[in-house]
């Protein structure tokens, strides 16, 4: 029995020395490619793209469910962003609250005939809606079906040639959306994109705007602070300089909707639908052979509320990892399969590796590090390697994500701020990474169970924009039916 | 147990040098942002006093210190980008003596710096830097070749687009709404050397393609004619940016290349199709249009009622609204701008 703890406890802690030496090459690699693009920044400013007349039409797809308290400026917020073309697609999913009679109310909508452009199967839409004085707004009443059918009815509706979701809470950089489009205007094959997700918590927000970032003063929300650097700034950089962009940000990311179209769409009958579109992507282009590139670019800036209760933050990691699991088990055939590259020989292993497996890993090691130091059996030395790998690799991990901001975007400007993130960095250790790890394990079981519920949030609130805004553009572009690409829409649904 | 030690050890000190970094990272950041504020408050002023009097720009450039070379030129330059004519030359004249610290930057190593001097020196530079952007037009790199295209397509300069047209099967990766309105920004005088470029199948269809929206941007009627011989061509991508093009710059006589393409196998030819012959074509084209409706494709649905519209075959619309389905709604939309 002794020697059965003693080979388990060398095997966490090679697991976890590999776990957390894995996520440190990825910031390493991450390290490189920042510096690289904010160079490339430089090198074609976005100002000369927004005056370009060149910038792609864009349809943003809000889908909104019981959002009455705060849509109205959401809208208000997204009707101010610098960008030559782009309409609104709110999409109200069944609300039983005031959401639609606010929205009519407030910015004047009539009912109006639109034909839909693609046959993605959705719950049932009751009526379309357009702005009288902002003939770039449109709302769309449905039944109720969740976030993913409610983006599928904007998916089927809208008539750009690139789409962009988000959340009806999320607070888009007036900059964002010509950003976020850069990628499809340097690489005509780019089919998505993803942005980086801030946190708003305890920001300065006026006119929809975030003024002054500062850090939250909720702890819970601090850690998930360094959390979304390190998601964002390290895995994600990281990931993408090897091709192996798994995830883009359901909160925030633009997508070629040809392509998504002739994909299927959003998946309905899972809850990281977001995660799920872009493994789909790869093998839909792969599995086709439509050259194609999915990008994440940490310069498009969506600022969201975090949860700040720790029964919320519980609700979401639990949703996120079903999440995972759900496409893990439904594209079990990428991994280690050759013919998806990167994305099924490196990237999806690791995800099951480490995301998925990592918190019954993670647990059993804390449970066997606890059973080996009650026995008696643990030895100073496997106490020390333990400490070492499981803490100050792990910390070393969350500093480098903040020399990642440090080296790219700088946010947090008060030197404050940033002493508090380095502290946090050995702080999360001890508490809150274990708490994460258990969320994580219940939303494995949860998935396993078969769990598709969402959870819910209560936010707080942003403080939100007050200026109105008066600009209109022509509608539909209609550019993807005569573009001549080779990514023609083909309408059938794959994958249901 | 000394290996572990060691190993802890190398762990903590990581973590301390990470750290460290990051302080120091803020410092000289900090320092280097404080400097260059400094320097702003310093020569913004001198600047802007430059343009509105008669001072020597040569001599004001001789009070610039070798060390703060680099940021002045950052300060002239944002300031040169708002501004135009005599204005701008003026800021360039003072920027001439300091061009040093950007050609240098021409022969950097990493591609996004050399694309970066490539603007600069566009601005600053002006024309005496033309043959220099020249040559940018052969870097290695697309991303420099393509900042330099830009920088040379300015205005009324059609002495430069014939660089500029010869690499562009460079920038075929690129979106064509960037190339188009880049070649576009050039003007009409431009036009003979791209109808030039879109008659002849030796360059890539997608550079061709590129060029069709440019003329069509800049509403080239000329252009008609070779976008109507180019309607027979294999490639599918020309031929539907020809068509485009068409529909804005077509006449009645190019309609009879686009209706064979009613019945053409790719859906992307047929819908286009079909809206340039709602512009260009006559009253009875409208049949054949209706005849295209069906009810599998909103699009097709959609741009023949629009078709129907733009040719003022109003009964044809009132048969597709009495069909109901698809067609009705897309009839519908396009009668009644969409009010339900």
């Amino acid at each position: 029995m002794k020697e059965i703890l003693l080979a388990f406890n060398v095997f966490i802690i090679v697991y976890f020395a590999i776990l957390n030496g894995t996520y440190l090459l990825l910031s390493v690699t991450a390290f490189r490619s920042l510096r690289r693009y904010v160079d490339r920044l430089d090198s074609l400013e976005i100002d000369d793209l927004l005056s370009s007349s060149g910038g792609l039409p864009i349809s943003l797809l809000v889908p909104a469910f019981n959002e009455a308290a705060t849509i109205v400026p959401s809208v208000r917020s997204l009707l101010t962003l610098t960008y030559a073309d782009y309409e609104i697609v709110v999409v109200n999913d069944g609300s039983t609250d005031e959401t639609l009679s606010v929205l009519i109310a407030a910015f004047g909508l009539e009912p109006v005939v639109r034909v839909p452009t693609s046959d993605i199967p959705a719950a049932e839409v009751h009526a379309v809606y357009q702005g009288v004085r902002h003939s770039n707004l449109t709302v769309i009443d449905k039944t109720n079906g969740g976030k993913a059918d409610a983006l599928n009815v904007g998916l089927n509706y809208s008539r750009s040639a690139l789409f962009c979701a988000m959340d009806a809470d999320t607070i888009l950089e007036s900059e964002a959306l010509a950003r976020v489009v850069r990628p499809f205007l340097e690489d005509a094959s780019t089919v998505a994109v993803g942005g980086i997700v801030r946190i708003a918590n305890g920001c300065t927000i006026d006119g929809g705007t975030v003024d002054d970032v500062r850090l939250p003063k909720n702890m819970l929300a601090r850690f998930q602070v360094l959390e979304y650097l390190r998601a964002f700034l390290a895995a994600r950089v990281g990931w993408n300089t090897i091709g192996g962009t798994l995830i883009i940000s359901g909160a925030f990311g633009a997508f070629r909707r040809s392509v998504v179209a002739s994909a299927g769409g959003f998946d309905a009958a899972t809850v990281g639908e977001d995660m799920e579109l872009i493994v789909r992507l790869h093998r839909h282009c792969r599995d086709q052979g439509i050259p194609y590139r999915i990008e994440f670019i940490p310069d498009p800036v969506a600022w969201t509320e975090a949860p700040e209760r720790i029964s919320e933050l519980a609700s979401q990691r639990d949703r996120w990892q079903r999440g995972l699991a759900q496409v893990i088990t439904k594209h079990r055939r990428m991994i280690a399969n050759p013919k998806y590259g990167v994305p099924g020989m490196v990237a999806l292993p690791t995800y099951v590796l480490f995301e998925l497996l990592g918190p019954v890993v993670e647990l059993l090691g804390y449970a066997a590090f606890a059973a080996a130091i009650i026995s008696g059996t643990a030895s100073t030395t496997y106490v020390v390697a333990f400490l070492a790998v499981a803490v100050f690799l792990g910390s070393a991990l969350s500093v480098a994500a903040v020399a990642l901001e440090e080296i790219s975007f700088r946010r947090y400007r008060r030197f404050g701020d940033l002493a508090m993130l380095l502290g946090f960095a050995l702080i999360e250790n001890f508490g809150y990474r274990q708490l994460s790890t258990w969320w994580r394990l219940r939303g494995l079981v949860s998935a396993i169970r078969g769990d598709l519920n969402w959870g819910t949030m209560e936010r707080q609130g942003l403080d939100r924009p007050t200026r109105d805004a008066e600009r209109t553009t022509d509608d539909d572009s209609m550019d993807e039916a005569t573009s001549g690409s080779s990514i023609a829409r083909t309408g059938h649904v794959t994958e249901r | 147990m000394t290996e572990i030690l060691l190993l802890i050890t190398s762990l903590a000190v990581l973590n301390l040098v990470f750290a460290a970094l990051v302080v120091a990272l803020r410092v000289f950041n900090w320092r280097r942002a404080e400097r260059f504020d400094g320097r702003k408050q310093s020569w913004q002023p001198k600047l802007i006093a430059l343009i509105s009097d008669d001072s020597d720009p040569a001599a004001l450039s001789s009070q610039v210190d070798p060390r703060e070379q680099a940021d002045v030129v950052e300060i002239s330059w944002a300031l040169a980008r708002r501004l135009r004519g005599q204005d701008r030359a003026r800021i360039q004249q003072f920027a001439e003596p300091l061009m040093g610290v950007v050609t240098r930057d021409l022969k950097a190593r990493r591609p996004e710096r050399r694309a970066r001097a490539v603007q600069i020196t566009s601005c600053l530079g002006g024309d005496d830097y033309a043959e220099t952007l020249v040559d940018c037009l052969d870097d290695s790199s697309t991303l420099v070749s393509l900042v330099a295209a830009r920088a040379l397509a300015q205005p009324n300069r059609v002495d430069r687009i014939d660089p500029i047209l010869d690499r562009l099967h460079r920038y075929d990766q690129w979106s064509q709404a960037l190339l188009s309105s880049m070649l576009a920004n050039v003007g009409p005088e431009a036009t003979p050397a791209m109808r030039r470029y879109l008659s002849d199948d030796r360059h890539t269809s997608r550079s061709r393609a590129a060029i069709a929206r440019a003329l069509e941007l800049l509403r080239d009627v000329e252009a008609g004619d070779v976008a109507a011989q180019q309607l027979t061509s294999p490639d599918g991508e020309v031929v539907a940016a020809c068509l485009r093009l068409l529909s804005v710059v077509g006449r009645g006589i190019h309609a009879v290349g686009v209706r064979p393409l009613l019945l053409d196998d790719r859906f992307f030819i047929r819908a286009a199709a079909i809206t340039t012959l709602g512009k260009i074509g006559v009253r009875e084209d409208a049949e054949s249009i209706v005849q295209m409706v069906d009810g599998d494709s909103p699009w097709i649905a959609i741009r023949s009622a629009q078709a129907l519209a733009d040719l003022h075959a109003t009964d044809e619309l009132a048969t597709l609204v009495e069909g109901g389905g698809l067609p009705a709604e897309a009839a519908v939309e396009t009668l009644y701008g969409g009010a339900a």
